[in-house]
Formats: structure tokens, C-alpha cells, sequence
């Protein structure tokens, strides 16, 4: 009794259910960076009058964003994405605060799951009364019980760092008067691009979009639990390691690249990700095959599936399978996808860490390839701006418009932005004349249009023109 | 009721290892270079950094170390991070105080410690990074935490800005080092990169290679110290190279300067006219490679030579107190002339295009 006892009191002091953060936030700020390359932020900034592209350097004073400074200090110089004491850092590092400070609470965090095949986000294990009593125990307060699905997350009315901020700030970046304000709202705008990012990149952990809550409680060792898939990840690849893109998806709909159907990368990442791999815990349970093979095998197998995907049919190897070392279960790809073996005509199943390895090698690259078509979708809106016969004439580029405000500014030699003028657009296909207007004093023109483009997405469209 | 009691001392016993605060995570890098067991990513981490052209010292390297934290069970949240700035001394080494166990500059109360990375940088040469390479960007394995060697390579003019600087992240004490980085990575992204030198052919040569601290002391035996590094006149770029050997201690007639300018055709000969006619009673003597001056101005020497076939012009200057004459000065140069053609031992036909 006493041993019991103390099994318990040792339980409340290690039971806790609480989300855990997907990548950690050394791979998310290397996604970031990577969809940055891949999206060609770059010509994008300069295009819209920033120079220095990547680099241009932003200034956010820290008395106009107090709580952003405060998340941003929990955070290390080193990784590159914390600004200096005046507030100044490049775009690019602002893009990577971004992906870094999208779980900055553990709210936020809940947020960051969706599983494809019910629509539901985080759902936390059911607390029992010891983990109830550990959290009050540790003052901790343990984490919340349920979290909006992920694509929810990125429209819901208080994120701050979802689309409508991408859009205001986004707006403003063009909009505002002054550089300094410009910058500001740049920097803001950046930040929610980046948290997006963010969102959707945790969609590419297997455990995420697989119901698998249990992933995120492997004991780490040190008494320390979390994925250790994430953090076998972060080890192996830092931010600088994560690799390059490899494809970027184009989507009409922003919703798309987190969930929808279709084959390979055509589909959401959610669904690439979990039709693809197994999570630590969504594995097939073990089975009894005996001296099953072929036809039998498969349908044996079929009852031990937690999930119905991955598909395991009959490709197995029983005869290797009952080596010591167990068997492999590839893709067409030859990439791992689990180990098993046959003990005692039982077949079990696992991951090791070579496993986990090999399919962060194939998972990476396409989460930049995602994000960084997510990044593109975010700044598809253009506006061509021409001088001719003394007018400056405005059409739609890169997406069709639907209703919205436009709003033409002027740009004096300070860089004072002034408005010339603003129409309501009830919608232009994709290259039509927006309309004319005599060419304004000034060294620059610029033009912003905020509204929804041709589906009925929200869309910030911009211009920027020096003036003859 | 002893067992009741049995069983509460457990809990308290268990909640008081809670409060003592979560253990630090194993480190992904040995205690000493020859060692097998891991650090302590609390520290204290030493060092020493040296040029990995000529091995000698680096001395006002910026050393930049940082703690990072997180918070949680399963949920692990950033929850803070801490750092400490050093420079390497005379002999390029550093030292870094352990962290603190607690207080304000200690571990926060609740999180555990997470990571240690550490940053060298200097002008002139490719920073270093305790977990990543530059050069690939992939995983380092000989990290230290004691003893711990790095031989800086120096920068080229094929190395890439825009890559360094995401290399070696921000901050304000990065960004104060790393600013005039920004204009070179801004201008790189919108032109193409630069090949490995002006001709494209032949080996990579940079001025630090010329020329040894034991080359400068055989021949003028100075037992003093140098401190060595590229000049602060400009950044190495795809057709100069610098480096000056301070002596320590002493004022500025112990030091001794290379400069080294490699330019295709007529432009190395237009460099070496332009030091013939600009330095001060310069005097032909041709006594190295296919050209050569010396000039004195004030209590410097000044050596200069050309080398038509390479497309290299090379600068030497020496101060009064470690040359006493210009032809200790002469013997440098036609050192550092002997050692060009050691590395260069098979020039174009033709000369420098």
C-alpha cells in the first residue's frame, strides 16, 4: 500500500497534459527563412520601394509595441531574429520573429493542430484529478484543454498575428505617411507573415494532424517530455541546416495549403503530411500474424491500423521481419516509414531515430515549399503603375480584383506619402486598367488596393513607381 | 498513519526536486576536444582563436555566447535567454564565465536550460559558430567547451554577405559588428556573385599568407608579441588583401604591414606606377620580381614589387624600431616573394590577362 502510494504521489508530480509546440523554434524560424528564399522576399520588398530587400532595415520603436519586445526578449540574439536596442532589424529577421513568437503562449500554441480526417484541432488527453492536483502543485497551470484547428486559428478574431493583421498592417506599409511609420507597419505586417508561417508549418509534423496528443509527451530524458521527433530535428538541423525548397505550391485559396484534397502536394499539407507518415503513436498496433502472408497479412494488418493511412498492405518482409534487428517499411521513395518485427508471431512496430531522420529529410524541404507558396499567396497582389502622355495609369497584376478601396499617393523628396486620390473598385480581371490620373508632384507614386481579389480572398494589392 | 505519512514525505520530497528547478539538457558537445562525455552547457567555456591562414593569433575577436531557456512540460515555451560578451586577448584566447545557478543572471526560476552557442566574429574572416559550419551550413562536431580551438578562415571575395550575415544572426551586439555586412549583402542580391579572383585562374592567394610572426623575428629578432589581423583601411575584396602585425606594446615603428593587390593586365601595372609616383622618394631598384621601389617616409620603410606574370602587386611596410634599415625591409619582401612562388609555383603563360 505505502509503494502505492508513493507511485501515486510520484504520478501527480509527472502527469500533466498539456500541447506541445511542433517544430521547435529553431526549425521554425529555418522554414521561415528557407519559404523567404524560395517566395523571393527579396524582389518582392524591392519592388515595393524597399532597397535593401532582405536586408532592409526596419525600425519598430519599443515603446509602440511593448508586448512584442517582451516575447522577443525570451528569445536569443543569435538566432537572428531579435532587434537591437533601438528596435531596428532587417525584414528578413522580422519575418523570422514572426515564426518564432507564433507560440509564444501556450494558448496560441493549442492552435497549432489540425487533423484532416475530423477537422478537429488539439484535444487534450482527459486530465485526471492527479494532473489537475500536479498543475495547482507546480503553479504552473498546465496548458489548455482544446485548441482551435489550425486554419481556424489563422482568421479567428483574436490572433493578432492572423490574416487581418497581415492585411492592416500590410495596408499600412504602403499606406502610412512618414517612412518611419511605413517601416513600422512593414515590420508588423512581416511578423504576422511569418507566424503563418509558422501555423502552417506545424502541419507538417506527423503527430499534428494524426490526433497524436501523445507524441508530445515522450520522455526526453532529464525528466523532460516533448516530441522527439521535433526535437531530434532540431538537433540535427538548427535553423542554418533546415534545406531549401524543393517545390512551391500555387493555391487560389489560402485555406488550401493547409487542407485540401488532392494527390501528392496538390493536397494541404495537412493531408500530405498525415497520409504520409506515421506519428509515434499512430502506428499499427501490435498484431498477432502467426504464419499469415499475401492476402491474409493485409487484412490482419488492416485491423491493427490506429489510422487508416499510411497504407501497410503486403509489401512486408516476415522473413526479415523476424530478424533481430526487425524490418523496414519503405515508400515508393525508399523513404523509411517504420520498423517492425516478428517475435513470437507477434508483429510490432516502432520508430527510431534514423527513421524519424530520414523522413525529416523528405518533410522539410516541402513544408518551405508550402510555406513559401503560402508567402507568394500573401503578396500576389500587384498593381502596374505606367507614366504616359502626362497620366499615371493603374492596372490589376498577378490576381483578379474583386470589391475594394484604391488609394493612389504621391511621395515627396522626404518620402512623405500623401493621398492623390481613392476610388471604390467593385472588381478588374486579372491585367485591366484600374483607371488614370495626371501624374503627381512628387519623386515616387504608389498605389495600394485593400479588399478581396477575384474568389473573394482578402488581398492588400500594391505599386510603386519613381516618377520621371 | 506512519505510512500516510511515509507517503506525504514522498510527495514533499518530490515537489521540493520540482522546485529545485528542472535539470539542463544533455550538450550536443564534448567537455574538452579530446574528451567523449559531454559538456556542461552551464560552462565555463575557454578557448583560443587563431588565423587559420597563418596560425597565428586573433586578438579583438568578438566572442558572443549564448543560454536559452524553455518552460514547460510537454509544452515547451521559450522562457528567456542570456549572454555574454568577450573578446579574445594578445594570444586569441578566451574565457566565459559559467552561468550563474540562479539570480538575475542565473538560470530563471522554473526553466530548464536548453542550449549554449557560441559566435567568434572578426572582420576579414569568416565567423564561427558553435553548432553550425559556414561553409555548408551543416552540423559542427568539434565544439569544446574547454580548450576549445578555432582557426578562422579568412573571408573571400567569393564568400557570400548575404549568406554570412544569416549565418551569424542579430542583436545589438551582433549588428554593431556586422553593420557595414549589411550595404555589401544588399548590393550582392542584386548582381552577380564574384568569381574566386580577377583572372579566375591561378590559386587564392591572401596576404597573410605571405608573410610569418617567425618570418618577421628571424630576420629582425624582435622577441616581442604580435597582435595579428587585416588592416582597418578596408575589407579584403576580390583584388586586395591586407595584413598588419602590430607589436605588442610597442608604438606603431614596430609594426609591420602587407598589403596585396592582385589585378589583371594593365591594372597592376597602373597599381604599381600609382605607388611608384604617390609614395615618398620611392626609388627603383627592381630588385624583386619583375619591378620593385623603396621609399621612406618619416620612420616607416616602404617596399613595393610587381609581379607581371601573377598580376600581383605587393606593399610591404615596416617601422624604424623593427626594420633599422630598409634592407632588413628588402629581405622581407623578397620573402614574402618566395613564398608567393611557393604557392603559385606555375604562373600563366603570358601574364595576367
Amino acid at each position: 500500500m505505502t509503494r502505492a502510494r508513493a507511485l501515486i504521489a510520484a504520478a501527480v508530480l509527472t502527469a500533466t497534459a498539456a500541447p506541445a509546440v511542433a517544430w521547435e523554434t529553431t526549425t521554425h524560424v529555418g522554414l521561415a527563412e528557407q519559404a523567404a528564399l524560395a517566395a523571393n522576399l527579396d524582389a518582392w520588398l524591392r519592388a515595393l520601394g524597399h532597397r535593401g530587400g532582405l536586408f532592409e532595415p526596419l525600425t519598430v520603436p519599443p515603446a509602440d509595441a511593448p508586448e512584442l519586445f517582451a516575447a522577443l526578449a525570451a528569445h536569443t540574439a543569435i538566432d537572428g531574429y531579435v532587434p537591437d536596442l533601438r528596435g531596428q532589424q532587417t525584414a528578413l529577421a522580422w519575418l523570422l520573429a514572426g515564426a518564432a513568437l507564433a507560440d509564444a503562449t501556450p494558448a496560441w500554441a493549442a492552435n497549432h493542430f489540425f487533423d484532416p480526417t475530423t477537422g478537429a484541432g488539439w484535444r487534450a488527453p482527459a486530465r485526471s484529478w492527479l494532473g489537475r492536483l500536479d498543475e495547482r502543485l507546480r503553479r504552473q497551470g498546465g496548458g489548455p484543454s482544446a485548441g482551435r484547428p489550425a486554419p481556424d486559428w489563422i482568421v479567428a478574431d483574436d490572433n493578432p498575428l492572423g490574416m487581418a493583421g497581415w492585411v492592416d498592417q500590410y495596408d499600412k506599409a504602403v499606406r502610412a505617411a512618414t517612412p518611419g511609420e511605413r517601416a513600422r507597419h512593414l515590420a508588423g505586417a512581416l511578423v504576422a507573415a511569418g507566424a503563418m508561417l509558422h501555423v502552417l508549418g506545424d502541419l507538417g509534423g506527423p503527430s499534428r494532424v494524426r490526433g497524436d496528443a501523445a507524441a508530445h509527451f515522450d520522455d526526453l530524458g532529464r525528466g523532460e517530455r516533448g516530441s522527439r521527433f521535433e526535437r531530434l530535428v532540431a538537433i540535427a538541423y538548427g535553423r542554418l541546416g533546415v534545406p531549401a525548397a524543393t517545390d512551391v505550391p500555387s493555391r487560389s485559396d489560402w485555406r488550401a495549403y493547409f487542407t485540401s484534397d488532392g494527390a501528392g502536394t496538390r493536397a494541404g499539407l495537412a493531408e500530405w503530411t498525415g497520409r504520409q507518415f506515421f506519428s509515434e503513436h499512430t502506428l499499427p498496433r501490435p498484431a498477432e500474424v502467426g504464419r499469415a502472408s499475401g492476402a491474409t497479412l493485409a487484412a490482419v494488418l488492416a485491423r491493427a491500423q490506429v489510422r487508416p493511412l499510411p497504407q501497410v498492405t503486403n509489401q512486408l518482409s516476415m522473413v526479415v521481419a523476424t530478424q533481430r534487428q526487425g524490418a523496414t517499411l519503405r515508400d515508393l521513395f525508399g523513404v523509411c516509414l517504420a520498423r517492425y518485427r516478428k517475435v513470437r508471431g507477434t508483429l510490432s512496430w516502432w520508430l527510431d531515430d534514423d527513421c524519424l531522420l530520414e523522413q525529416a529529410r523528405v518533410i522539410l524541404p516541402v513544408v518551405a515549399g508550402y510555406q513559401a507558396g503560402l508567402l507568394r499567396w500573401l503578396g500576389r497582389g500587384q498593381l502596374a503603375m505606367t507614366v504616359a502622355d502626362g497620366k499615371l495609369a493603374l492596372s490589376a497584376r498577378g490576381a483578379a480584383l474583386g470589391a475594394g478601396t484604391l488609394t493612389v499617393l504621391t511621395e515627396d523628396g522626404r518620402g512623405v506619402r500623401t493621398p492623390v486620390a481613392t476610388v471604390e473598385l467593385s472588381g478588374a480581371a486579372d491585367g485591366a486598367a484600374l483607371g488614370a490620373w495626371p501624374v503627381p508632384a512628387g519623386v515616387a507614386a504608389a498605389a495600394v488596393f485593400r479588399g478581396v481579389d477575384g474568389a473573394g480572398q482578402p488581398v492588400v494589392a500594391v505599386g510603386h513607381l519613381m516618377l520621371p | 498513519m506512519p505510512r500516510l505519512l511515509c507517503t506525504l514525505a514522498t510527495a514533499v520530497a518530490l515537489t521540493a526536486c520540482s522546485a529545485a528547478g528542472p535539470a539542463p539538457r544533455t550538450a550536443t558537445f564534448r567537455g574538452r576536444p579530446d574528451d567523449v562525455v559531454a559538456g556542461d552547457l552551464r560552462g565555463p567555456f575557454t578557448g583560443r582563436v587563431v588565423d587559420g591562414a597563418n596560425g597565428s593569433p586573433v586578438p579583438g575577436a568578438l566572442v558572443y555566447a549564448a543560454w536559452t531557456f524553455v518552460r514547460g512540460d510537454g509544452l515547451t515555451v521559450a522562457a528567456g535567454a542570456k549572454d555574454a560578451v568577450v573578446s579574445t586577448d594578445a594570444t586569441g584566447t578566451y574565457q566565459i564565465p559559467a552561468l550563474a545557478a540562479d539570480g538575475p543572471d542565473g538560470i530563471p526560476a522554473g526553466a530548464r536550460l536548453a542550449d549554449f552557442r557560441l559566435l567568434i566574429y572578426k572582420r576579414g574572416f569568416v565567423a564561427y559558430r558553435s553548432d553550425r559550419r559556414f561553409a555548408d551550413f551543416g552540423q559542427r562536431h568539434d565544439f569544446a567547451q574547454r580548450d576549445n580551438f578555432v582557426e578562422l578562415e579568412r573571408w573571400r571575395p567569393d564568400h557570400s554577405h548575404a549568406r554570412h550575415l544569416r549565418f551569424v544572426g542579430g542583436g545589438g551586439v551582433i549588428a554593431a559588428v556586422t553593420g557595414w555586412e549589411t550595404d555589401e549583402a544588399i548590393a550582392e542580391l542584386g548582381r552577380p556573385r564574384p568569381t574566386l579572383g580577377p583572372t579566375g585562374t591561378g590559386p587564392y592567394l591572401v596576404a597573410a599568407q605571405l608573410l610569418t610572426e617567425a618570418d618577421i623575428k628571424s630576420r629582425t629578432d624582435y622577441d616581442g608579441q604580435f597582435e595579428s589581423g587585416p588592416l582597418g583601411d578596408e575589407p579584403d575584396t576580390a583584388t586586395y588583401s591586407s595584413q598588419h602585425y602590430k607589436a605588442l606594446g610597442r608604438d606603431q615603428t614596430w609594426d609591420v604591414a602587407v598589403r596585396m593587390w592582385r589585378l589583371a593586365g594593365a591594372a597592376g601595372s597602373d597599381r604599381y606606377d600609382e605607388l611608384r609616383l604617390g609614395l615618398p622618394g620611392a626609388d627603383e631598384r627592381d630588385e624583386i620580381a619583375d619591378k620593385s621601389l623603396r621609399a621612406i617616409e618619416n620612420d616607416i620603410f616602404a617596399v613595393a614589387f610587381y609581379d607581371a606574370e601573377r598580376g600581383l602587386v605587393v606593399l610591404l611596410t615596416c617601422g624604424r624600431g623593427q626594420c633599422p634599415n630598409l634592407d632588413k625591409t628588402v629581405d622581407l619582401g623578397q620573402t614574402m616573394h618566395r613564398r608567393i612562388r611557393e604557392l603559385w609555383p606555375a604562373p600563366r603563360t603570358g601574364g595576367a590577362p
